[in-house]
């Protein structure tokens, strides 16, 4: 049965986990496939999504829009995948002096896969560009749902999918 | 979307098609995770704002807004010295009590006045008080959910009930003019709302891409560029411009521009979790038309903050805006901090280019509020004559949603509590603040804000009749939601309201239209509630329906019936289909569902003025449809309906251009010819045989 987001929300807000665990269950999923193209690998992925979820747990009471819930949700975990992302990144720098790329995502069948040029034309993007192009991909959001999640107007969320996918399609062939 | 961009989308997304949530991930691992993690009260942190000023200089500034409550002071600044008078003494609004619904809310009293000087001093209080606070305990830094353009009073499917143009006094006649040319689906007859599109009968003009078009479609087959230009001209890459809206009145063009700051420093991590706000400036400018060629700009007003909405009113502009204090709590000087507030903590304007001043302190009322970091503006002038007749003030609380009939401005703001609050005898979690302006001659006269539990659910929640003011709120009934309608007198008291409805759901849409109101309300189902509001000391809900999916705006369409267009369902809730209803509520105890039309996976544009009456009982929308299979492949069209003997007697599609997009796409018409006119172009039809004349892409020309 669908319960109500809002009445969540309030409950939430007064210290009820398990109705914070019925909303998380609601957009898991997409939590994690957003993760997933953004951090390039599972674990990095998982991470993110259980530290935004902590985040969005213990803040939660600042939330003043329940009907914001998604889009809130969704901008704390963007930043969290870009915060996480940079010090990854700065790690792994670290470890490959020697030039060696690090090895992006898992190999176990049936898992996640991406081809590698995908996600390094990724890489060509700017942050918010990356956002937009993840959630465009990920449950078809609508441009008026992204542009409330990286607080811009819709058009100018259109025209940066429109102009990252172009920089992709350059990158790719 | 072009199909290349989808064919990319689709590589990118197939990948993860196969992905599950591992099990660290599942609903009830996750709520293992939260044992033990503590819930704190957060500050909210924006972005960096930079501010241009009148003198070309930027200024770097974090923006917050906080969420603790802090005690204010009621003052009305006058205009008069810079120097400090006394302290008024704190205004009373007179607390709710749960059993009573008679509470005066008005804060209109006769106040002393004083200067710029004291606000700045309330406002520093406040931020010294938000620092110390700060101090004491552990801050996470969040992003705030001030500053998005619609205020806090979005329902959460975007639907806020468009409404038709009725005439205030009378009942619901909504074809009672027929027209030879489309005009935008107003709320209030006689109060213009802005729109991407716009049609004299002769040129339609239409804003896309940040650049206003005027077109020449004489020869519906042969659409041609009369006239092209930018709406705005950003002066270089730091700024980018967004065009809202226009107004086409009497040889008179006047355009919506937002204007934000562009540069990636702004999105850096200031702090922890920065929020790429965008802050910036609305300007309204008002062009001179009357030779289509060559428009001349005759007046611009700059106005501090970001928009929320506008009317025209004959030859009456009215603006309203929304501007927050911008609260930097990561300056290492608290010193420069408190100077650099007190120089922004009054929006400020500029008219004409000329300079950037603060709004006259004599039109600012600052009262008894939660805390003063955000204000909505307000500005009217008259388009013949507009540096004369200019006006504008401010109060303190936000922007959410507008209502106007032409006598009285209201602007409603959205509040929420941590734990329930009593207010006018609903226990609820939320409220709204709804301030009145009086429209007088060149002044907009702020008479005072009534209090009322829950959220409004956009311009239709608010409506005026007979000298009374009726709003519809989606609030709470003990531990559910529920709905209510108040009724609300001129001197903003109120007088009365309905029992609690639509229990357990939420409010999608409503409709007033003279004695009678009409609510949709959803959880899994959608009740269409029928209230009688003609004796207004006991307005009752008289009837119900219950039928699967839901209406996100409802169309009287003469007396006897409603028509809704929404989503449609079944008893599980949604489908991913949209659906035209058609409600007769001839008998208001009795009201019925007598044809519907469905289509699948479609979605449908509710704004209201994506709505267009075409005259002769047909009504267009405008929808998008999805292919069945290949999910990412859709089209924008316009849906025409034809309504005839209570029933749904034809409907009909007609394309708009590739790639346009559902909320940037409108219909018109032109005698027999319909325009489907979206983001990239126009495409012309005949009416009569529903034959595609032209099409017409702006930048192949």
């Amino acid at each position: 049965m669908k319960k109500d987001i809002r009445t969540l929300v309030r409950r939430a807000k007064n210290g009820d986990s398990e109705a914070f665990g019925d909303l998380y269950e609601i957009y898991a999923l997409d939590m994690y496939k957003f993760a997933l193209y953004y951090m390039r690998n599972e674990q990095d992925a998982l991470d993110a999504v259980q530290n935004a979820c902590v985040k969005a747990y213990s803040s939660i009471v600042s939330l003043k829009d329940p009907n914001a819930f998604k889009s809130w949700l969704f901008k704390i975990l963007s930043n969290i995948c870009k915060s996480s992302l940079t010090s990854a990144q700065a790690k792994n720098e670290c470890k490959t002096a020697d030039g060696d790329v690090p090895v992006v995502m898992s190999e176990q069948d049936g898992d996640f896969t991406l081809r590698t040029e995908i996600y390094d034309a990724m890489e060509s993007l700017t942050d918010e560009e990356r956002t937009v192009v993840i959630l465009s991909v990920v449950h078809r959001y609508k441009s008026s749902e992204i542009a409330e999640i990286i607080n811009c107007p819709a058009s100018t969320v259109r025209s940066k999918l429109s102009r990252s996918l172009s920089k992709l399609r350059m990158i790719l062939t | 979307m072009n199909k290349q961009d989808k064919e990319l989308l689709d590589k990118i997304k197939s990948a993860s098609d196969n992905v599950s949530l591992p099990e660290e991930l599942s609903r009830d691992n996750i709520v293992k995770q939260l044992d033990g993690v503590k819930q704190i009260a957060v500050v909210e942190a924006q972005g960096q704002k930079t501010v241009k000023d009148g003198g070309g200089i930027n200024k770097k500034r974090i923006i917050s807004a906080a969420v603790s409550v802090a005690a204010a002071i009621a003052i009305v600044i006058g205009i008069g010295a810079v120097g400090l008078g006394s302290r008024t003494p704190k205004v009373k609004n007179g607390s709710p009590d749960g059993s009573n619904v008679n509470i005066n809310n008005n804060y209109n009293s006769p106040i002393d006045r004083t200067g710029y000087g004291d606000i700045e001093a309330i406002v520093a209080d406040y931020y010294k008080k938000q620092l110390s606070e700060r101090k004491k305990s552990e801050y996470v830094n969040m992003f705030s959910l001030f500053g998005t353009k619609k205020g806090t009073t979005a329902s959460d499917t975007g639907s806020a009930a468009p409404s038709k143009a009725e005439s205030v006094n009378e009942s619901a006649q909504v074809f009672a003019e027929s027209s030879s040319y489309g005009k935008t689906n107003l709320q209030v007859d006689g109060v213009d709302e802005g729109d991407i599109v716009k049609t004299d009968g002769k040129n339609i003009y239409v804003c896309s891409n940040n650049r206003i078009y005027i077109l020449d479609v004489s020869d519906e087959k042969n659409i041609k560029t009369l006239n092209s230009f930018p709406a705005y001209v950003n002066e270089d890459d730091s700024t980018d411009s967004y065009v809202e809206e226009m107004y086409l009145s009497n040889g008179r063009l006047i355009t919506v521009v937002s204007v934000f700051d562009n540069r990636d420093e702004l999105y850096s991590d200031r702090c922890s979790y920065s929020c790429a706000v965008r802050r910036g400036n609305t300007v309204i400018s008002v062009y001179n038309i009357t030779n289509p060629k060559s428009p001349v700009m005759e007046f611009s007003y700059t106005s501090d903050g970001s928009y929320v909405s506008s009317r025209l009113i004959g030859d009456k502009f009215i603006y309203v805006g929304q501007y927050d204090i911008p609260f930097d709590y990561y300056e290492n000087n608290e010193e420069t901090s408190i100077e650099d507030l007190k120089e922004t903590c009054v929006p400020t304007e500029i008219i004409n280019g000329i300079e950037r001043k603060r709004i006259n302190a004599g039109n600012i009322c600052v009262r008894d509020t939660d805390n003063p970091t955000i204000y909505q503006t307000v500005a009217s002038f008259n388009i013949n004559d507009c540096e004369n007749t200019f006006y504008s003030g401010a109060s303190l609380g936000g922007g959410g949603d507008v209502y106007c009939d032409g006598e009285y401005l209201f602007v409603s703001s959205g509040d929420y509590f941590e734990k329930e609050e009593s207010i006018q005898g609903v226990d609820s979690y939320s409220s709204t603040k709804i301030t009145a302006y009086r429209i007088d001659n060149n002044a907009l006269t702020n008479i005072g804000s009534v209090t009322l539990p829950g959220s409004v659910i956009g311009q239709f929640s608010m409506d005026r009749y007979n000298g009374y003011f009726r709003v519809a709120v989606d609030a709470m009934y003990k531990n559910d939601s529920a709905s209510y309608v108040f009724i609300i007198n001129d001197k903003l008291e109120i007088v009365s309201r309905t029992e609690a409805f639509g229990l357990g759901e939420n409010m999608k849409s409503v409709r007033f239209a003279g004695d009678t109101a009409y609510a949709v309300t959803f959880r899994q189902t959608d009740p269409l509630f029928v209230i009688d509001l003609s004796d207004v000391k006991n307005p009752k809900v008289v009837g119900e329906l219950k039928i699967p999916g839901f209406s996100t705006y409802l169309h009287p369409v003469g007396d006897n019936l409603v028509l809704g267009i929404g989503k449609g369902g079944d008893e599980n809730g949604t489908d991913g289909s949209a659906e035209i209803k058609l409600f007769d509520v001839s008998d208001p105890k009795n009201p019925k569902c007598v044809d519907t039309f469905n289509m699948k996976n479609t979605d449908i544009n509710d704004d209201h003025r994506a709505f267009v009456s075409l005259g002769n009982g047909r009504y267009g929308v405008i929808i998008e449809q999805y292919d069945e299979v290949y999910v990412n492949v859709s089209r924008v069209k316009a849906l025409v309906v034809d309504i005839n003997d209570s029933k749904i007697s034809k409907t009909e599609y007609f394309t708009a251009p590739v790639n346009d997009d559902l909320y940037r796409t409108r219909a018109t018409y032109i005698g027999d010819n319909l325009f489907v006119i979206g983001d990239s172009g126009v495409i012309s039809y005949s009416l009569t045989t529903s034959e595609r004349l032209g099409t017409y892409i702006y930048y192949d020309n």
